[in-house]
């Protein structure tokens, strides 16, 4: 059998192609990460956004303080119930604006739609939540009996804000509409509120025997988790799933 | 080229759109059927808002859902109804837009230059957009979708609720703007497309018609539409089309398989045509 082969310059342009089309390159995922942080800086991820940051973020440090000061005896279980307020407020009121903004569709068609945006901003309401909560321990730390009690505690707000976070990103992936975004902090709020009123003191208890070295694994690992999950929200393909603010 | 090959769209048990295909080369593409026959899911479809239940659509042979931000790259897209920043100018707005668009600030404020003097908006660059009329948002919304210059422009209904003055103005801009590209823009209102649509692509019952120039679709009815006086007889085998004023008086345009008594033959427009494909649903 004569098999007739390609000419050498049509035999590499060939395998150039399959080489650039064909094979993912390892870098592309990552350079698509710093491009988006270098496009979405916080000017535009937060358009027209800046009350809503603003009184959320007034909202959860007044609710915080509040529930702070109230329950005294009860640190652990207060700072775990609290800890992810400013997250929780921010994001429900962003979002609430983003719906009565409609530009749903607008934005959904861009290079940066509103997967990428919402990621982004889920990452920078986190850290400003870790920064606010961190400010609050440092300012409280007076009332502490010791530097141990401080870190533990801010162990586990941290812990908290980063399984709040990846509670809102499992059901952005899994639900749809408006429930994925409601959802979220009704059932932390009834989750924390159960918790507290029938097991408080066990909790308070198990919290405070645990060794820092296990609350920071656990803080370390639901951080990996965290990350892990609000990259494949910004990553994955959504095959026409509705957005939370979509009609 | 964009190709839609054997799309259905399905919502539940509801059929919205049947085994669509079409292909779309370069040029002004116009989506005409009346309300609720399937022209803003298809747009949907095109612009990846959903994706069909079946088939496939494909940019230069792949899989636009594969292509992900690549084909949104090459998108303009300017939905049916959008908000808008009141308290923003159109300038702002843009620099947003194109942020979002990944374009660098530095090109994006030449190209915000450029389009809105395109969209004859340059004297209001910076003035807030609650003053703007409906036509000056409508026209902020075009600029938008032309920053990244697109090969694919996609318009749902863009001259919904502007009047006659803002459509005649949107039709020469969108004369400018086909060039290269390929320009698909959906309305239920014939003249906005019959002088620059190079194509017309039909829906009916939720299945494609048909997706022919003009001039070969409005050759379809040749010989078959006329103009009567009112007050002559009016057989039950004409179809009443609508009635217009003439020096002469109103007449009415019918259609008719014979030649009627007193009629006048008339070259069929694409008023026509949609009044005739689509009499069931008027009725």
């Amino acid at each position: 059998m004569n098999i007739e082969m390609l000419p050498e310059d049509k035999k590499n342009l060939a395998i150039q192609q399959i080489i650039e089309k064909g094979i993912a390159s390892p870098h592309d995922r990552l350079r698509k990460l710093t491009t988006a942080f270098r496009f979405c800086i916080p000017k535009y991820l937060f358009f027209d956004m800046g009350d809503c940051i603003f009184i959320g973020l007034l909202a959860a440090f007044i609710s915080w303080v509040v529930l702070w000061r109230v329950n005294d005896n009860f640190l652990c279980c207060s700072l775990l119930a609290a800890s992810p307020f400013a997250y929780m407020a921010v994001y429900l009121l962003t979002t609430w604006k983003e719906y009565q903004q409609q530009m749903y569709e607008m934005k959904m068609v861009c290079f940066f739609d509103l997967y990428k945006v919402t990621a982004l901003r889920m990452l920078y309401f986190s850290s400003l939540n870790l920064v606010l909560n961190f400010i609050i321990l440092l300012s409280e730390r007076s009332f502490f009996h010791s530097d141990i009690l401080f870190w533990r505690l801010l162990g586990i707000s941290f812990s908290a804000i980063f399984l709040y976070g990846l509670l809102l990103i499992l059901f952005q992936l899994k639900g749809q509409g408006r429930k994925s975004f409601i959802l979220p902090p009704l059932l932390w709020i009834i989750a924390n509120s159960i918790a507290f009123i029938f097991f408080n003191e066990h909790i308070e208890k198990f919290i405070m025997e645990l060794s820092i070295t296990i609350v920071y694994t656990a803080t370390a690992v639901l951080l990996l988790l965290y990350l892990a999950a609000l990259y494949i929200y910004m990553i994955a393909g959504k095959g026409g799933k509705e957005y939370a603010v979509s009609k | 080229m964009l190709s839609v090959n054997n799309v259905t769209k399905k919502y539940g048990n509801f059929m919205a759109l049947k085994n669509i295909n079409i292909e779309f080369d370069h040029g002004v593409y116009g989506l005409l059927a009346p309300n609720g026959a399937g022209k803003t899911t298809l747009m949907k479809m095109l612009a990846t808002l959903s994706f069909p239940t079946k088939g496939e659509i494909l940019w230069d042979g792949t899989d636009i859902r594969q292509l992900d931000e690549g084909y949104r790259n090459i998108l303009g897209f300017l939905p049916q109804q959008f908000g808008y920043y009141k308290n923003y100018s159109p300038r702002q707005f843009l620099r947003y837009m194109a942020a979002l668009k990944g374009i660098s600030k530095r090109t994006a404020d030449k190209k915000i230059d450029m389009l809105l003097e395109k969209v004859y908006l340059k004297d209001s660059a910076d003035k807030k957009m609650k003053q703007f009329s409906g036509g000056m948002i409508q026209r902020v919304g075009i600029a938008q979708a032309l920053l990244n210059d697109p090969k694919l422009l996609i318009l749902d209904e863009p001259t919904a609720g502007l009047d006659p003055k803002e459509r005649v103005r949107f039709r020469s801009m969108l004369h400018s703007l086909a060039g290269d590209r390929i320009v698909i823009l959906s309305t239920h209102i014939v003249s906005d497309i019959e002088t620059i649509a190079d194509k017309i692509i039909l829906l009916k019952n939720h299945k494609l018609l048909c997706c022919e120039a003009p001039t070969k679709i409005c050759s379809s009815l040749s010989g078959n539409v006329f103009e009567i006086p009112v007050g002559s007889q009016v057989q039950s085998s004409y179809e009443i089309l609508y009635e217009r004023q003439t020096d002469m008086g109103t007449v009415l345009r019918v259609y008719s398989e014979t030649y009627p008594e007193g009629a006048v033959k008339v070259s069929p427009n694409l008023e026509d045509v949609f009044l005739i494909v689509y009499r069931d649903e008027r009725k």
